[in-house]
């Protein structure tokens, strides 16, 4: 049994080890704040331990994770949505002074705006563009039909265009 | 209109910039699965004979459930996913002794959050409340453990005990169903007295 046990924390330090960093970088679009992205990814983990026996595929683990990071965040949104539709997403997530450097403005401008879409369309703004996930995966993922994802996924460019339309200097 | 290609250039641009300390954050997420499994074991001890982990599912069941699932699915995409779950179940959660700790441990990819709501009172409450309505379901516990789990009860039997609890009525209707950790004759009474 301890034996075990060890088996599974290594796996599950492997597993953090090649997986975190992708997935900070994922749940960073869905969560409020960087603190908060760190914190969704985690309880992903955390979660993952304590469900390693049941896992039936252990190299199908990211993608668990990635959908729990996804079902935490919305959970943690819905919560606040009506607080949020009251303030502006740069107050929400301020960038730190490194990340603004690091980050080119433009792409800043794109992100700050897939913040504002809507929850279904940033959930496929991300995995599609961002994950790299096929229209089939995502609508797995989403749980939601491939000609949703797609819907979705024009829709969230539309609203990006005129976001992005509508920040521009006059 | 903003190509697909800008929006993937800015995504990757963008994630580049988030520092990753990883390893201040494998060691605090160490800690916190030392946390969870210390807590999970001291409830286990604690426990003993009375109810170590009661995972509740809330079902709403009526026709009224149904229909209100219906209408979500329709008016809003936000909560397309309750069509997967079985007709009118609305939260399956997860108490340790009393909390709420967990909201989709037996349903992964479910989001069902605590909704800011801890004890099992303030659930019993908040479904009381509910506008919808319900009516006894006594299997729904089992289906929901098994479907969300994708183990049987029987396997479970040495570790669950499945309860269930009809609460409430025709007045203020609501069902929780518990599966603990007692011995097979809670079990059974439960049972008995269900039906």
């Amino acid at each position: 049994m301890r034996e075990t046990s060890k088996a599974r924390d290594v796996a599950w330090e492997d597993l953090f080890e090649s997986a975190y960093e992708r997935l900070l970088r994922f749940a960073q679009f869905l969560a409020d704040d960087g603190s908060e992205a760190e914190e969704l990814v985690q309880e992903a983990f955390v979660r993952v331990y304590q469900r390693w026996e049941r896992l039936e595929d252990h190299s199908a683990a990211e993608g668990y994770l990635r959908v729990t990071v996804l079902n935490l965040a919305r959970g943690r949104v819905r919560r606040r949505i009506i607080a949020r539709r009251h303030r502006a997403v740069s107050d929400e997530y301020a960038p730190s002074a490194e990340r603004q450097v690091l980050a080119r403005e433009g792409d800043r401008a794109i992100v700050d705006a897939i913040r504002l879409l809507p929850r279904r369309q940033r959930e496929c703004v991300v995995l599609r563009y961002y994950t790299d996930l096929s229209v089939d995966e995502t609508a797995r993922t989403l749980e939601i039909s491939q000609g949703s994802v797609k819907a979705y996924t024009h829709r969230a460019l539309e609203t990006l265009s005129q976001i992005l339309k509508s920040e521009e200097p006059v | 209109m903003i190509t697909e290609e800008r929006v993937r250039d800015a995504l990757h641009g963008y994630a580049e910039s988030v520092p990753p300390g990883r390893g201040e954050a494998l060691a605090r997420t160490r800690q916190r699965v030392a946390g969870r499994r210390r807590r999970n074991r001291s409830a286990s001890i604690a426990g003993g004979l009375t109810a170590v982990v009661i995972a509740a599912a809330i079902a709403v069941l009526v026709s009224g459930g149904r229909d209100r699932a219906h209408v979500e699915t329709k008016t809003d995409p936000a909560q397309q996913t309750t069509a997967t779950m079985p007709a009118g179940i609305t939260d399956v959660v997860v108490f340790d002794e009393g909390r709420c700790i967990d909201d989709d441990t037996l349903a992964p990819g479910q989001p069902t959050p605590c909704n800011g709501l801890h004890t099992t009172e303030e659930y019993a409450e908040f479904v009381s409340s509910s506008p919808t309505g319900t009516v006894v379901w006594l299997d729904a516990c089992r289906v929901l453990f098994e479907r969300y789990s994708g183990r049987s009860i029987d396997q479970e039997s040495s570790r669950y005990d499945l309860v269930v609890a009809a609460e409430g009525s025709e007045a203020a209707p609501h069902v929780r169903c518990m599966i603990r950790s007692s011995g097979a004759q809670t079990r059974g009474s439960a049972r008995r007295s269900g039906q």
